[in-house]
């Protein structure tokens, strides 16, 4: 398991991979030609046109303010996936950072970091996002940062757990046997080893952060001004149209939602089972 | 002239108490060790598993540091300097070990790995420099090893690849920690003579750690037998082959003549015991056809039975 070509092989043999893949490519291009497919501006009101089912103007309908429901849920992609990278970047980058600290020193310092981390993982991390960002108040990055700072545990654990006992290898003694200090062992030696399966964990802190994001937008807690999939539920309950029956409303987001959540999973399930050295030894 | 001089090292690691049992236990890995290493000379070291053979060798080089004792580097006392000058010491050892799997960073190209030592010494590189090396050590020809991965390589060629980093600087010693355990035995001799043309051509000094006495006979010019931490015979290689003194030594001989046969049992009786639990006396007494009284209490000292032959045994007292 080396280069990327080596990977491609194994990977395009892999069909629950190849779905997710292509669920996640499906999804980026709906975000980036938004732009350009939407049929109507997403802002843009028609007050002739409240709460109207679909047609053939309006595939998914209208909104309570007459906006065009198939462009927003188009433009809706941009954020989740924004949302998902950026927040599932914070979550990758502290949980190895602090997974790679912790298992490398060990001792004292383990202890405390671990204490932290298990704080974090047995905490409802949904409650405590909303507590937080009602706090904070709604803006994007808040938004990422409240996902990202509360959901990097299960990242820390796993590669603590990789790294005690990456750090026992012999090649690990021969490199500090030729003076090699702390931070180049650590990410010269023991990085690269747990990055892989870093990558499958950060396809599964994505689906988190998507799904935090939505569930946070849609309980208001969020940013309601942005268009996201979460905010076309939020208003989809809040103005009354789901009790009213109006399903056109709610049921394509919260698919678009759980899709493209799939599609993450897929993707880091198949990635585990590549890079696990347990599953498939090189 | 030696570059390597121990003197009574002693290697206790402490064991985690249960809550029951309080008092600090030790597993004596090694129990007053002494041994000198002439410059460009080939030592051998055997002795069974768990006898202390890779916590020496990690100590001769200072990975890691004794309970008691000295070890000199060029009459360089390696445990009583500081960090800067450990880090002058580290220019001039280094360390193979036994499993050609684990060696070598999975993710790193050959190149990177041979090199590795010398980037990290600040000292001179340069492609050719590398596969110089690499060359020496019979991976011919370098630019086909040179930009592949560990897992590309066979066992053989991996531990050819352990050595070049290990040359890589020019060390004066290098640790080769049972270097062909592993390998298969049809290219074991063929790696060992390769050993052998380095040891000349780079005039670096080597301990040979193996738990096969054939080996150590093999390329060692001189020998030392330890068992559970403490060395029980020691002479050149030729009178300790020719002429094994200690009951332990000659079931490690006894053990070649069978090789034959694929039997590689030892022809003595029971394990090596737990370190833990080092047994009074002799500490090979339970194991010993020749055991009498005396070896029950008395542990008896290595001593000078003809020139430069040693050997701890109550069989050979005055
Ligand atoms: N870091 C360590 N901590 C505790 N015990 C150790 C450690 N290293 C080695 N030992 C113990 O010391 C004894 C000698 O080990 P070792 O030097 O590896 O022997 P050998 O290389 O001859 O097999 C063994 O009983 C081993 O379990
Ligand atoms: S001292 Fe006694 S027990 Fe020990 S090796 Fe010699 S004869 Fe055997
Ligand atoms: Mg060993």
């Amino acid at each position: 398991m080396t280069g990327l070509s080596d990977f491609w092989k194994v990977f395009k043999r892999n069909k629950m991979g190849l779905t997710g893949l292509g669920i996640i490519i499906f999804f980026f291009l709906m975000a980036v030609l938004a732009p350009f497919i939407s049929p109507y501006n997403p802002n843009q009101t028609n007050p002739n046109l409240f709460l109207s089912p679909p047609s053939s103007q309006h595939l998914f309908g209208t909104n309570e303010i007459g906006q065009d429901l198939f462009s927003r849920n188009l433009y809706g992609a941009q954020i989740s996936l924004e949302v998902g990278f950026a927040a599932a970047a914070v979550t990758v980058i502290v949980g190895l950072l602090i997974g790679l600290i912790s298992g490398y020193f060990g001792g004292i310092v383990d202890e405390i970091l671990m204490r932290v981390t298990d704080f974090f993982l047995v905490i409802p991390s949904i409650v405590f996002m909303i507590i937080i960002s009602a706090f904070l108040g709604p803006s994007l990055i808040n938004v990422i940062l409240v996902i990202g700072l509360l959901s990097w545990s299960p990242t820390a654990r796993v590669v603590r757990s990789m790294v005690l006992s990456i750090r026992e290898w012999p090649f690990v003694e021969a490199a500090r046997a030729s003076n090699a200090g702390h931070f180049y062992i650590m990410f010269r030696h023991i990085m690269p080893n747990v990055i892989p399966i870093v990558f499958a964990n950060a396809t599964m802190a994505i689906s988190n952060a998507i799904f935090s994001q939505a569930a946070l937008v849609f309980l208001g807690v969020g940013d309601v001004n942005d268009i996201s999939w979460g905010q076309i539920m939020h208003f989809a309950l809040y103005s009354g149209a789901i009790s009213a029956g109006d399903w056109w409303y709610i049921v394509p987001p919260g698919i678009f939602i759980i899709l493209l959540i799939l599609g993450f999973i897929l993707l880091g399930y198949s990635l585990e089972e590549i890079f696990n050295p347990r599953l498939r030894r090189v | 002239m030696n570059i390597v001089e121990a003197e009574g090292v002693k290697k206790y690691f402490p064991v985690k108490g249960s809550i029951l049992r309080r008092e600090k236990r030790f597993i004596k890995a090694l129990d007053g060790v002494s041994l000198s290493i002439e410059k460009g000379e080939i030592y051998s070291i055997v002795g069974e598993t768990g006898s202390g053979k890779t916590t020496l060798g990690r100590i001769l080089i200072g990975l890691i540091t004794p309970t008691e004792g000295s070890v000199k580097i060029d009459n360089i006392d390696i445990f009583s300097i500081g960090k800067s000058e450990m880090r002058e010491i580290r220019k001039r050892v280094q360390i193979i070990f036994q499993d050609p799997y684990g060696s070598l960073n999975p993710r790193m190209r050959i190149r990177d790995i041979v090199s590795e030592p010398l980037k990290l010494n600040r000292m001179e590189y340069s492609t050719e420099k590398i596969a110089r090396v690499m060359e020496d050590v019979g991976l011919k020809p370098a630019s086909d090893f040179m930009d592949r991965y560990p897992h590309q390589l066979s066992g053989g060629q991996r531990q050819r690849v352990a050595i070049a980093r290990a040359l890589a600087i020019s060390p004066e010693f290098i640790v080769a920690d049972e270097p062909v355990s592993m390998l298969d035995v049809s290219i074991r001799a063929n790696f060992l003579n390769m050993m052998r043309e380095m040891n000349k051509k780079y005039n670096v000094s080597m301990l040979m750690i193996t738990h096969d006495i054939s080996v150590a006979s093999y390329i060692g010019r001189r020998i030392s037998v330890l068992y559970l931490g403490k060395v029980v015979e020691q002479g050149e290689n030729d009178d300790i082959i020719k002429n094994p003194l200690h009951p332990y030594t000659r079931a490690l001989m006894e053990a070649i003549a069978t090789l034959g046969k694929k039997e590689k049992e030892l022809h003595i009786k029971g394990e090596i015991p737990n370190p833990m639990d080092i047994p009074k006396g002799c500490r090979f007494h339970p194991r010993c056809p020749y055991a009498m009284d005396i070896c029950r209490e008395v542990e008896p000292d290595l001593v000078e039975i003809s020139n430069k032959h040693s050997v701890a045994c109550h069989l050979y007292r005055g």
